[in-house]
Formats: structure tokens, sequence, C-alpha cells
């Protein structure tokens, strides 16, 4: 369009004024300060923030190490995402692959209610299960998780998954069939690969969710089950040191971890569905 | 290739559609999911016409209306409510206005190194979990905080501000934690307004607010509207944030709903607020999706 033969302006049109800019700058630095914060911190020696630190240490990592209700907190969290995590990618291939392609009429009601979890409160879905399991007597505390959370993390996996699904050709699948696949190796060989950054952009936002929620599990959790947040919301209530800014910096470097893996499978685009 | 059968004779099933039994077969976790999903809030909301037996903590077995006219009747729990939908509006608001120019420039900026550089900012905290970022805001806003100890060295101010335990350091956090959101949503609809349209209206003259105020922001209607809707949402739903940043001393729905479970121990009266801020989330999410629609018909036009 712009092609050297354009007139020349006095300015440029479209750019970014540098107001807008600098405007943009701040608010970066403002959703960044408090991670970079969180790593400083977590090395601070005294168990006080105070500006300069007195001395570096790691001694918080240690103590966060040495604890036993975070060390089975981080436990069960890690389980809990080792199971949850599967199990919402696998029901998320299943339900957007029989939302879309079985054409009935409750496929939208259906669809509504798997995304209707996003924007109910989390504390009702907590309350809501929590009184349902009292009821059907069902105490196991993990199960109880397991159930609560793959229903949380569904509508992540649905809508990733989905936004694969809808471009894909049925004709490719029906020439496979046609060259003698099964129907079976004719989604491993020709749907998966096509879905594959639906599901690994699913999978993030699930783990990263199954890591992080509090309002759901805090109805769920005994304290022998407190996953990792748990534990962590009770440690701030009672103390006040860096250990959480060590357990904090820790889940920084697995989310920049991530985010590459976000970059490199997905793009960070389509992973925010911008495109 | 083992996988390899003979090549089939015959008409071979449409791919277009599935077979009723498969897909049945195909959506049975997904309906064994959604049934658990039912009978949870169908049995919370059973329950919030009960009553607790007096003295006990048992639950009756007859039918009340007791836990909703209480509602009704303590002015407490409607000013709670009301709190809890003004404080997200704010969150909405101040959300938007950071969030707009934010999604602007990541939109805008030609460098793709630049615009990762900026997603990678974004999605960082989106993903980093809410123990995160309160634990970093509460360390941040303290008393002797990095915030105000660099207020009070830029001499600032004299004395430290107080931002935890009251509203303010509740809206920095929520604001915080929402910009993220607010900003990825409006990208998109923002790189849908051709650029032709902004650069035509500055060869004949605009000015950049002119630009903004008459072209951008209006093609860009439906996807703010949206990034509201998003956004209020998160704000109604907030828990954590308020639990640790207010201290005890302000508090929102959730906070009110966690209480009753957990301090007073009555579960009817839990499931009727519970019940009550559902009923009001899906309402706003209707009002919402019908602005959506009213703001796409204004678009097109």
């Amino acid at each position: 369009m712009n092609k050297g033969s354009a007139p020349k302006l006095t300015r440029e049109p479209g750019a970014l004024g540098w107001p807008l800019g600098l405007m943009a700058a701040l608010i970066i630095a403002f959703l960044i300060l408090p991670v970079l914060f969180v790593i400083f911190y977590s090395f601070n020696e005294s168990a006080y923030f105070h500006f300069p630190p007195t001395g570096l240490s790691l001694r918080w990592y240690a103590n966060f190490f040495r604890l036993h209700y975070f060390r089975s907190g981080a436990l069960i969290s890690l389980a809990l995402a080792a199971v949850v995590t599967p199990l919402s990618v696998a029901m998320g291939v299943a339900a957007s692959y029989g939302l879309i392609r079985g054409k009935f009429r409750a496929a939208a009601f259906i669809n509504a209610l798997l995304m209707s979890p996003i924007i109910i409160p989390g504390v009702v879905t907590g309350i809501a299960f929590m009184t349902m399991f009292k009821l059907i007597g069902f105490t196991w505390s993990f199960g109880n998780l397991v159930i609560a959370m793959t229903l949380i993390c569904l509508p992540y996996t649905v809508r990733t998954i989905s936004a694969n699904m809808h471009g894909l050709n049925p004709n490719t699948e029906e020439a496979a069939v046609n060259l003698g696949a099964s129907r079976w190796t004719t989604f491993r060989r020709v749907v998966l690969p096509q879905i594959r950054p639906g599901i690994v952009g699913g999978m993030i936002f699930v783990f990263a969710t199954v890591l992080d929620d509090v309002s759901v599990v805090v109805f769920l959790t005994s304290y022998k089950t407190s996953t990792l947040s748990i534990a962590a919301m009770g440690y701030i209530r009672n103390k006040d040191d860096p250990t959480i800014a060590a357990m904090a910096t820790m889940l920084i470097a697995l989310t920049i971890v991530l985010v590459f893996v976000i970059q490199r499978v997905v793009g960070l685009e389509k992973f925010m569905s911008v495109e | 290739m083992s996988a390899l059968k003979k090549p089939r004779r015959g008409p071979v099933s449409d791919f277009k559609t599935i077979p009723t039994r498969s897909l049945v077969l195909i959506l049975l976790p997904t309906l064994v999911i959604i049934a658990f999903f039912l009978a949870s809030y169908g049995s919370f909301i059973i329950l919030s016409f009960r009553e607790m037996v007096p003295g006990t903590s048992q639950v009756t077995g007859n039918w009340s209306f007791g836990s909703y006219r209480r509602f009704f009747r303590d002015t407490v729990y409607p000013y709670f409510m009301f709190q809890t939908l003004l404080r997200a509006a704010q969150v909405t608001v101040i959300g938007l206005l950071l969030a707009y120019p934010l999604a602007y420039c990541v939109a805008r900026t030609a460098s793709k190194t630049l615009r990762q550089l900026m997603m990678g900012a974004m999605i960082i905290p989106l993903l980093v979990g809410g123990i995160t970022i309160v634990y970093a805001w509460m360390v941040l806003l303290g008393n002797v905080g990095l915030i105000n100890t660099a207020l009070k060295a830029l001499g600032i101010v004299k004395t430290s501000i107080h931002f935890l335990y009251n509203w303010t350091g509740v809206i920095i956090c929520l604001v915080y934690f929402v910009i993220p959101y607010a900003a990825f949503s409006l990208i998109g609809p923002i790189r849908n307004v051709p650029r032709t349209l902004e650069e035509a209206a500055v060869n004949m003259g605009a000015s950049r607010l002119t630009v903004f105020r008459r072209i951008v922001f209006p093609l860009t209607l439906p996807g703010v509207v949206e990034a509201a809707s998003l956004t209020y949402s998160l704000g109604l739903s907030a828990f954590l944030f308020p639990m640790m940043l207010g201290g005890g001393r302000v508090k929102m729905m959730s906070n009110i709903i966690y209480e009753t479970i957990y301090i007073t121990f009555d579960f009817p009266f839990a499931g009727t607020l519970a019940a009550i801020l559902l009923v009001v989330s899906i309402f706003v999410v209707t009002v919402m999706t019908r602005l959506q629609r009213l703001a796409r018909r204004v678009y097109n036009e």
C-alpha cells in the first residue's frame, strides 16, 4: 500500500503518538512490577521488607521445602493437575467434536451449559459442589476436587479445541477413510494433528487454573487435603515472611516456561484468541 | 502399515455428521459432568429453601422462605450486594480505561518482537495465579512497603498512605487482575478497524483525538462492551483479593458467603446468598449480551 510513491505526510498516520506509547509503557510497568518485586523479595534476608535489603539469602526457599504443609500441598496440587488436565482435554476433544459435527438441536444449549462455569462466581460453584457431595455422602476429598475442577476447566479446553475444530475440513477425514484408514486412525493421524494447538493451549489454561484456584477448592478441601494455594493462603494469614515470595518466584519461573511453550506451539496471539 | 485395511466399497458414512449412536458415546462424559453440574446447583438451591434446626448443626427437611426473608429484612445484606455491584463497576471502568490504550498499542505496533514482548508481559499476570498477585500487592502496598517507601523518598507524602484493609488496595489489585483479560479481548476489535480509515481522516486534517472519538472508538464499541462484560463478571466473583487485602474490614459478596459457612455455620443462609449472587451474575451477563447486540447493530449501521 505505502510503497515509496505515497506522498510524504507531516506525521505518519496510524503511527503511535508518544503520549500513547508512554501510557502503554507505564501500564506494562504496572503489570510487571509485582512480578519483579516478588522475585527480588524472595531473596530478602530479613523477614520484613526494607529498602535497601540488608542482605541476600535462600533461606525462604529452604523454609518452603521444610514445611510439611507446603510439601503435601504442592504434591496434592500436582496430582490434581496430573489427573484433571488429561481428563478435561479428553472430554474437551470429545465434547467439541460431538457438538460441532453432531448437528442436533440441543448442541447450542449443551455448549452454553458447559461454558457457564466461566461466568458463575467460583464461590457459588464451590458451595454447590460441597452441598451435593454432602447430600450423596461422597466424602473422598480428592475425588470431589477432581470432579469440581474438571467442570471448572472444561470451558477452557472446549473453547480452545473448538476454535481449531471449526477450521477442520470433513473431506480430509472422508478421504482418509476412503483410502482404507480406520475411524480411529483417521482421528489420530488426521484430526489430532490439526487440533494440537488447541489442546496445548487448553492444557496450559487447565494447569494454571488447577494450581491457582482458591474460591472453589476452599469449600472442598479438608485440613489433610489442602492444595498448594490453600496452604499458601493459610500461611499468609498467620505469618509475615517471604516464604510465599519464594513459592511465588517458583510459580513465576514455571509460568515463564509455559509462556515460551505457548509461543512455540500455539503462538501468543492464537492462545489469547486475538486472531 | 497395519492400520490400512482394504479400501471400502459402497457409500461411506458422511463425515459432516455423526451417526446418533457414536454421538451419544462421544458426548457421554460431557453429559455425565453436566449431570453433576445440574445436581450440584439443584442441591444448593434446595438447601437455600431450608432452615437450620435452632441450636444444632442440622438442616430441617421442610420448605421455608426464611433465609430469603432474612436477606431483605437485614439491610446489611442488600448493602453488601450493592457494594459488590458498585466495586465491580469501578474495577470495570478503571480497568477498561487502562486496558484500551495498551490494547491499541499492541494492535498497532508493527514490530513483531515488541508486540510479543508486550503480550508476554500481559500473559504472565494472567497465568501466574491469584496467590502470587495478592501476596505481591500485600507487601508492595504495606505501610512500610515499596510504594510508601518510594512515595516518601520522593517527598510526595509525609506519612504512609493506608492502602491495605480498605477499598483502595482491593481495587488496585482487582484492576491489576482484570487489565490483561480486558486488553486481550480488545486487541482483536481494534485490529479490525481498517487503518486506511484512520489514515484518510488524518490526511483530511482530523486530530488524533477526533479520529479516536469519531472512528476508532465507535467501531470498537462491540468489543468494548464484550470486554466490560468479562471484567464485570470477574469483579462480581472476586473472593481472594478482597479477603486478603480487605483484611475482614471490607468485604464482597463471596466473602460474606464464605463467612456464613465457616463462621456462623448457617448453611441454608449461605445457600440463599449464593443463589442471589448467581441470579445477579446471570442477570448482568444477560444485560451485557443484550448491550453487545445493540452495539453490533449500531456498528453495522
